[in-house]
C-alpha cells in the first residue's frame, strides 16, 4: 500500500493520523463537511464574482461612451451595451451621423433594437459590432443587406438555427409578442463562441430593423412614435430631404463609441448632454455604480462564507481538543516508547493539517464542480461563459486559509500536549 | 580490569513530591540477569521509582546509570531514545493504542525506538503470546489476559536490556499469574532482558528474589 510506505509502515505522522481520523470518524466526517462547506461557499463565490466581473468587462471592454435617449445612465448601458434591461427610447439616425464627423471619435457603432426571436434580441447594428468583439465567423458570412442575420452562438445552438434557414421576429424583447410574419430574416451566417454578449444576439443590419417596423407603421398607428416625428423632422431635415415624406423617421436605439483622443473624455459627454436630446453615458461609470449595488448581496453571501469556515474551524479545535484529552496516554505512551516531545507536537500538527487540509481541497472541489454542474444544467450559465476550470486567486488564499485554520485549531492541543506530564499521566492510568 | 558495570546503580538518590521525602536509597545496584521483585505496600513510590529508572522521572537529587548511562546527566531528548532502546515497560494499566492494529501496536514501539521495522519478530512475538492469526485485531477485541500479553510483546519487541513491570498481575487469578510470570521470564531469557517487577502480589514471591523492599514508613520521613 502506497501509503504505508510513504508513513514509515503507517505509523510515522502522517500514518498515525489516519489510524487516529479513521478511529473517530464521524467527528472528521462532520468537521470535513463543515469546513468543506464554508470554503465551497467563498471559493463558488469567488469564482463567480471573477468571471462575472471578467464579463462584465469584456462586454464593455473598448467601449469609452454610450449615447442614447434620455433617462437613466445605467438603464442604457444595461440595456444598449449589456442587451439586459429595457431600451432608454430612441435617439435620431442624425445623432450617429454627428458623431462619425466629430473628430473626437474614433468610431462610433449604431445599435437598434425592439424585436427578439426566441427571447434572443434582434439587434440593428454594422459589422463594426461583431469586430468589435473579435466575433470570428462559424460558419457562412456577415449580414450585408436588409433581412439578413448572422447569428451569436448560444442563438443558433439554442434556437436550432442553421445557415439558410428564416425566421420572424417577434415584437418586443421578451417572448410573447405579435409575430413580424411579414418579413422574415434569413440566417446567412453564425458566429463562433465569444464569451461576451454577442453570443446571445441576432445580428442584422439596421435597416432590417426600419424595415420590420415600416411595415409594422402600416398597421399600427404609434403615438409615441410621431412625437418624435416632430423633432427629427424639423431638426434634421435636410439630412433627410430625399427619404422625407411618407417615410418614418430613421432612428437607433444607442450608439457605442470609441474615442479618438483622451480629450474626448473631458468634452465629449459634456457636450451631448447639454446641447443635443440626447444623453450620453460612462460604461466605466455605471459598470463601478452596477458593481457597488451588486457587491451588497456577495459580501453577505461571503461573510456567511466566513462564518462556515470560522465554525469548522472551532469544530476542528473542539475535536482535536477532545481527541487529545482521550489520547493523552496514548501520547504518554508514546513517549514512554522512545518519542521526543516534537515528535507529539508533530503528531498533532500533521492530524490538524490533514482535516483542514482535505476539507480545503474538498471545499474548493465541492465549488469548482458545482459551477461544473450548473454550467452543465443551465443553458444561462454556459451563455454566462461561467467556467469551473479556471482557478482564480481567491483559491490560493483559500488554501492559506485552511493551513491557517489548522495553526490556530492545534496550536492549544499541541501545547497542552508538549507538557504534558508523562509520569503522572501514565502512573495515574 | 574493573567488574562489568552493573545494569541499574542509583547512588545517593533521593526524591521528593510536595516538599515529602518519597525515596530515599543510598545505593542500590541491579546486575545483568538478576531477575527481581521491587517490593512494598501501595504507596510506598515502587511506581515513582521505576519510572525514575526509566528517565520519565527525574530524581531530586542522586545519580541513576542505566545501562552505563548517567540517565540524570541527559537531556530529555536523549533521556527518550534511550529509554525507547534500552528499556521495555509494562504498565499497570497497560496503556495499549486503541487505534492501532496488535501488529502496528509492536511496529509503534519499533518506529518510536528508531528501530527499522522488522515484520518477521513482529510476527514471531504474535505468535509466542498466542495472538497469531490475530495481527489484525484491535487491543479493545482481546481479553484482559491476552491484552496483558500484548504489553509484555511490545515491551520486549525492541529486545531491551531491561524490563520494567508494574503491578502486571494485580488483576489475574492464580492460573493467568503463574502464566503471566511465565511468560515473562520466558521472553526475558529469550531477549537477554533483565525483568525487574514492581508488586506487592505475594504470589510473586515465591518464583522471584526481592531485589528492594521499600517501606512504607519512607513515607512518614519529613523533610
Amino acid at each position: 500500500m502506497s501509503i504505508r510506505a510513504f508513513s514509515g509502515g503507517g505509523l510515522g505522522p502522517f500514518g498515525l493520523s489516519l489510524a487516529y481520523l479513521r478511529q473517530n470518524r464521524l467527528a472528521t466526517s462532520l468537521n470535513l463537511l463543515l469546513l468543506a462547506l464554508g470554503v465551497a461557499a467563498i471559493a463558488g463565490l469567488a469564482l463567480i464574482d471573477h468571471q462575472m466581473q471578467g464579463r462584465l468587462t469584456r462586454d464593455v471592454a473598448g467601449i469609452d461612451l454610450v449615447v442614447g435617449a434620455k433617462g437613466s445612465p445605467l438603464q442604457l448601458i444595461l440595456s444598449s451595451v449589456y442587451q439586459a434591461d429595457v431600451p432608454t427610447g430612441n435617439v435620431p439616425l442624425s445623432t450617429l451621423d454627428d458623431l462619425r464627423r466629430n473628430p473626437l471619435v474614433k468610431q462610433a457603432i449604431p445599435v437598434a433594437m425592439g424585436d427578439s426571436y426566441h427571447g434572443f434580441r434582434i439587434v440593428g447594428t454594422t459589422a463594426d459590432y461583431p469586430a468589435h468583439y473579435q466575433a470570428a465567423l462559424a460558419q457562412g458570412r456577415m449580414f450585408a443587406t436588409a433581412m439578413e442575420a448572422t447569428v451569436g452562438a448560444s442563438v443558433a445552438r439554442t434556437a436550432n438555427l442553421h445557415v439558410g434557414d428564416s425566421f420572424a421576429g417577434s415584437h418586443g424583447l421578451t417572448p410573447g409578442g405579435e409575430v413580424h410574419a411579414h418579413s422574415p430574416y434569413t440566417v446567412v451566417g453564425i458566429l463562433a463562441p465569444t464569451g461576451t454578449v454577442v453570443d446571445r444576439l441576432v445580428l442584422t443590419p439596421v435597416e432590417s430593423v426600419w424595415a420590420v417596423h415600416d411595415h409594422h407603421h402600416h398597421h399600427h398607428d404609434d403615438g409615441d412614435d410621431d412625437d418624435h416625428d416632430g423633432d427629427h423632422d424639423a431638426d434634421h431635415a435636410g439630412d433627410h430631404a430625399a427619404e422625407a415624406g411618407a417615410q418614418p423617421p430613421r432612428e437607433v436605439t444607442a450608439i457605442l463609441v470609441r474615442y479618438a483622443s483622451p480629450l474626448a473624455a473631458a468634452r465629449l459627454p459634456r457636450a451631448i448632454n447639454s446641447e443635443t436630446g440626447a444623453q450620453a453615458a460612462s460604461p466605466a461609470v455605471e459598470l463601478v455604480r452596477l458593481m457597488s449595488l451588486l457587491g451588497a448581496g456577495l459580501d453577505a453571501f461571503r461573510a456567511v462564507g466566513v462564518l462556515l469556515v470560522v465554525t469548522s474551524a472551532l469544530g476542528t479545535f473542539v475535536a482535536l481538543t477532545n481527541a487529545l484529552q482521550q489520547r493523552r496516554y496514548d501520547l504518554a505512551v508514546m513517549r514512554s516508547l522512545g518519542a521526543s516531545r516534537a515528535r507529539i507536537v508533530i503528531q498533532i500538527g500533521v492530524e490538524a493539517l490533514l482535516v483542514s487540509g482535505a476539507g480545503t481541497v474538498a471545499g474548493l472541489a465541492l465549488a469548482h464542480g458545482g459551477i461544473a454542474l450548473f454550467a452543465l444544467l443551465s443553458p444561462k450559465a454556459r451563455d454566462f461563459g461561467l467556467s469551473p476550470f479556471t482557478l482564480v486567486p481567491a483559491d490560493l488564499g483559500l488554501l492559506g486559509l485552511g493551513i491557517a485554520v489548522a495553526a490556530v485549531a492545534a496550536a492549544l492541543p499541541a501545547v497542552q500536549a508538549y507538557r504534558t506530564d508523562v509520569a503522572r499521566t501514565l502512573a495515574r492510568g | 580490569m574493573s567488574p562489568p558495570s552493573p545494569l541499574i546503580h542509583l547512588r545517593a538518590l533521593r526524591h521528593r513530591v510536595a516538599g515529602r521525602l518519597v525515596l530515599d536509597l543510598p545505593d542500590w545496584r541491579v546486575e545483568e540477569g538478576e531477575h527481581g521483585l521491587l517490593l512494598g505496600p501501595s504507596g510506598s513510590g515502587k511506581t515513582t521509582l521505576l519510572q525514575i529508572i526509566a528517565g520519565l522521572l527525574s530524581p531530586t537529587t542522586g545519580q541513576v546509570m542505566v545501562a552505563g548511562q548517567d540517565m540524570t546527566s541527559l537531556s530529555e531528548g536523549v533521556r527518550d531514545t534511550v529509554r525507547g532502546a534500552c528499556v521495555g515497560l509494562v504498565f499497570q494499566q497497560l496503556h495499549l493504542v486503541n487505534a492501532l492494529t496488535l501488529a502496528d501496536n509492536l511496529r509503534l514501539a519499533q518506529r518510536l525506538a528508531g528501530y527499522p521495522l522488522d515484520d518477521d519478530r513482529v510476527a514471531h512475538l504474535l505468535a509466542r503470546i498466542g495472538l497469531d492469526g490475530r495481527a489484525e485485531a484491535r487491543p479493545q477485541q482481546l481479553s484482559q489476559g491476552e491484552r496483558q500479553r500484548l504489553a509484555i510483546a511490545r515491551a520486549v519487541v525492541n529486545r531491551p536490556a531491561l524490563v520494567l513491570a508494574d503491578e502486571p498481575t494485580s488483576a489475574l487469578d492464580d492460573a493467568n499469574c503463574q502464566r503471566l510470570l511465565d511468560l515473562m521470564l520466558e521472553q526475558a531469557a529469550e531477549n537477554g532482558a533483565t525483568l525487574l517487577i514492581a508488586t506487592h502480589d505475594a504470589r510473586l514471591k515465591a518464583r522471584l528474589p526481592a531485589r528492594l523492599t521499600l517501606a512504607a514508613s519512607v513515607l512518614e520521613v519529613v523533610a
